[in-house]
């Protein structure tokens, strides 16, 4: 088909920018495991309670200054049993699943946001490299407390 | 075909029974908007009886699937008339069966919101379960969309049947394109509030495949943009030319546009579930692949519209590298509210871009940022272009006209319906990328210090909402004057003419087999074996919650 | 050629050469288009980084 020269110009060079921005996040993601959040384990989602380890929601330490938080999502709250206090620099695995609707879950000024569906389970990582006072919240509608669904998560020094 | 220069008396009927219902719905949506942004900055609490979500819930429906669809379906009716003549006997009642259809469906599923027995967003997201009326209500709306595509469809068939004619005229090829793309993309939504939705809200099946029923819907969802966005498309490519005085760039150029679209706005759902557990990466960076080839129907639909003001001002003896664009006729507001639109079309594609961005996602999945992107895309560029049509269209269709006294009122709308926007969007795509979530009532998560940085930004978005307000009310007097009030007489209904220049258009392009042949292999080469994978991998399913 | 062709001549080809017609405005236009999506684009992508 007949293009006007420039027409054919500035075709090239948008591609070639949705090329580079899809280079830059395929290598980032693929080469460099910053994949989104995308866990496959199922469960019950009417069993939560029954199956490990989430019969026992809450923060372990699993190495020099690396933890395991597992926390249960339900409306309209995270539950766990350990108040959620990291020191600073530690690196942090989430694992989450909900008892009931599809939540969301969110840290904000961190790149910690995921879904979590009921049956599934969602994983991410942290490394929170400062001190101070985050919070977890849901980002997803849940129903009316929706607005109160967030537990604070502090990073101390 | 000069001859065709008025809509024929029953088909402006047919169009204008859609129109009232589109813009009863901008007011009652606005209405719910202004309290929900007043609620959110802290202003004032809701009276009781009243829900937040409730409201939420209402303001979504009324704007992104009654006032959008029942305008872009009187706006198709009316340019098809135009354009190919007065409507067939068989296509014109279907026309009319599908928008009783459509009106019953609309009407149930809001009177179950009313009765706050639907407070589940217009996503309607499993495992939250409404009433099956309100599901019923969605059936039924979306069947008589069927209906009104179906009528288009028999329309152009005919046309051609009786006119020999190998291509169609280019705003009813855009139209017949659309509603194809309506088509296809509703088959998913309807399959899975059909088959998962009615039968478990009526308590026949107990358990739902949440990640199913999301798969199914976002499939839709994503081509329901482009279901919005190409009509404005067909005013930018179609109508704006010839109030301009200038001619359509390329028919060609703009045919494949569409084509594109038809193949590549639908085998990318899964950009709006990149967050979601049960889907793997490399299925997701697929689809991510795929939309972004939807982008470049839009860059080329970009230099096509600069270059026909160019040429068109140009040809003017306008001066200068920009001459051309001071030359537009920014006075007129047939012209002045879609350029508005268009030029918003600019910051909102490229935060559409950055939202499907795969990991870069986790930025503002589920933020207000979101909120304030589609405030952009389908409440700015979209709306704003489709009121420059109302201004034009609805004195076209009552046999009156669009005064000079209503072109200065409908600029001043276009200008507020920007300085809104602009505050409102732009705190919400600040306060976004702070961390502040969409689709949630006021909170300050018991005095945390992140939620009470967000407040400045809720205010700033609740006084752009105000102003976007009084745009609507605006608007209201605008439509009912052009309607009802206006001086009687002949408004022009304009359609583009093609450059001498452009070349002839292949006759591929009306290839249907061809490209629906196209688009469906896309579709299951991006859908297929991750679906199959949450349908033999799924947990065990979900029962329903009402948490309203 | 009468001098109205002449002059009809001459503002043609201000408009049209021979590759078409001039459309310098809409490649700068564009341009500053796909400058803004780059710009934003990778500015997020900063922030993306920044926070990782």
């Amino acid at each position: 088909m007949h293009m006007h020269k420039l027409e054919r110009l500035w075709l090239m060079i948008g591609s070639g920018a949705l090329i580079l921005f899809l280079l830059v996040i395929g290598v980032n993601a693929f080469a460099m495991g910053h994949t989104p959040p995308s866990d496959s384990e199922i469960l019950d989602p009417t069993q939560v309670d029954l199956t490990a380890p989430f019969d026992d929601p809450g923060l372990k330490k699993i190495g020099e200054n690396e933890y395991e938080l597992v926390l249960v999502a339900q409306a309209f709250t995270f539950q766990s049993n350990d108040e959620i206090k990291i020191p600073e620099g530690a690196t942090v695995h989430f694992k989450v699943t909900s008892k009931d609707v599809v939540h969301g879950f969110q840290i904000p000024k961190t790149n910690v946001n995921m879904m979590i569906t009921p049956g599934h389970i969602n994983t991410i990582t942290h490394t929170f490299d400062e001190a101070g006072q985050f919070l977890i919240l849901c980002n997803e509608y849940c129903g009316v407390g929706h607005q109160a669904m967030g537990v604070p998560l502090e990073v101390i020094k | 075909m000069k001859n065709e220069l008025v809509v024929d008396r029953h088909d402006a009927k047919l169009s204008m029974a859609h129109l009232y219902i589109a813009f009863a719905a901008v007011l009652l949506g606005g209405i719910a908007g202004l309290l929900q942004t007043l609620v959110r900055s802290g202003t004032i609490q809701l009276p009781a009886g009243i829900g937040y979500y409730q409201l939420l819930t209402a303001h979504g429906i009324l704007l992104a699937l009654v006032f959008t669809t029942y305008f872009i379906i009187g706006f198709f009716y009316a340019g098809m008339s135009r354009t190919m003549g007065k409507f067939y006997d068989q296509p014109y009642r279907m026309g009319w069966l599908g928008y009783i259809v459509m009106t019953i469906g609309t009407a149930l599923t809001t009177v179950m919101v009313l009765l706050n027995e639907g407070t589940v967003l217009y996503t309607f997201y499993a495992p939250l379960k409404a009433s099956p009326w309100f599901y019923i209500g969605l059936t039924l709306f979306i069947v008589g969309t069927w209906l009104a595509g179906g009528a288009m469809c028999h329309q152009y068939y005919i046309w051609k049947k009786v006119t020999h004619k190998k291509i169609s005229p280019l705003f009813s090829f855009m139209a017949v394109m659309t509603m194809v793309l309506w088509f296809v993309a509703t088959i998913g939504v309807a399959a899975s509030v059909i088959f998962q939705f009615i039968p478990w809200s009526f308590g026949w099946v107990d358990e739902i495949n949440i990640l199913l029923s999301r798969t199914l819907f976002w499939y839709f969802g994503h081509p329901l943009v482009y279901f919005w966005l190409l009509p404005a498309y067909v005013c930018w490519y179609v109508i704006i030319p010839e109030i301009i005085g200038g001619k359509i760039f390329s028919d060609s150029l703009a045919r494949l546009s569409f084509v594109l679209f038809l193949l590549f706005s639908i085998p990318v759902g899964f950009h709006h579930q990149l967050l979601e557990s049960g889907i793997s990466p490399f299925w997701k960076y697929l689809q991510v692949v795929l939309t972004f080839m939807v982008i470049v129907p839009s860059l080329m639909t970009a230099f096509s519209l600069f270059a026909t003001f160019e040429i068109a001002g140009r040809k003017k003896g306008a001066k200068g590298l920009f001459g051309w664009f001071r030359a537009l006729p920014w006075k007129d507001a047939r012209f002045f509210a879609p350029m508005v639109g268009m030029l918003i079309f600019i910051p909102a594609g490229a935060g559409g871009i950055i939202n499907a961005s795969n990991q870069m996602n986790q930025i503002v999945h589920n933020t207000l940022w979101v909120t304030g992107h589609f405030h952009l895309t389908v409440a700015s560029s979209v709306a704003l272009t489709f009121f420059g049509i109302a201004y034009w269209l609805i004195p076209h269709l009552t046999g009156r006209v669009l005064t000079g006294r209503m072109h200065q009122i409908a600029n001043l709308q276009t200008i507020l319906w920007a300085i809104g926007m602009f505050f409102m969007s732009g705190a919400m795509h600040t306060v976004g990328l702070l961390g502040a979530p969409r689709r949630t009532a006021y909170t300050t998560y018991q005095d945390h210090p992140d939620a009470l940085g967000w407040i400045p930004y809720e205010v700033t978005m609740a006084v752009g909402g105000s102003i976007l307000f009084i745009a609507i009310l605006l608007l209201m007097y605008i439509i009912t004057d052009l309607a009802f009030f206006a001086p009687k007489g002949k408004e022009d209904f304009p359609i583009g003419e093609v450059a001498e220049a452009a070349e002839k258009t292949p006759v591929i392009l009306e290839n249907w087999r061809l490209w629906l042949g196209i688009a469906t292999v896309l579709i299951l080469v991006a859908y297929t074996v991750p679906v199959i994978h949450m349908i033999e991998h799924a947990p065990p399913g979900s029962p329903g919650y009402k948490f309203w | 050629m009468g001098v109205l062709e002449e002059k009809k001549e001459t503002v043609r080809k201000v408009v049209t050469t021979k590759e078409g017609p001039n459309l310098k405005g809409t490649m700068i236009a564009v341009m500053l288009l796909g400058g803004f999506i780059v710009l934003s684009w990778f500015s997020v992508y900063w922030l993306y980084m920044v926070r990782l």
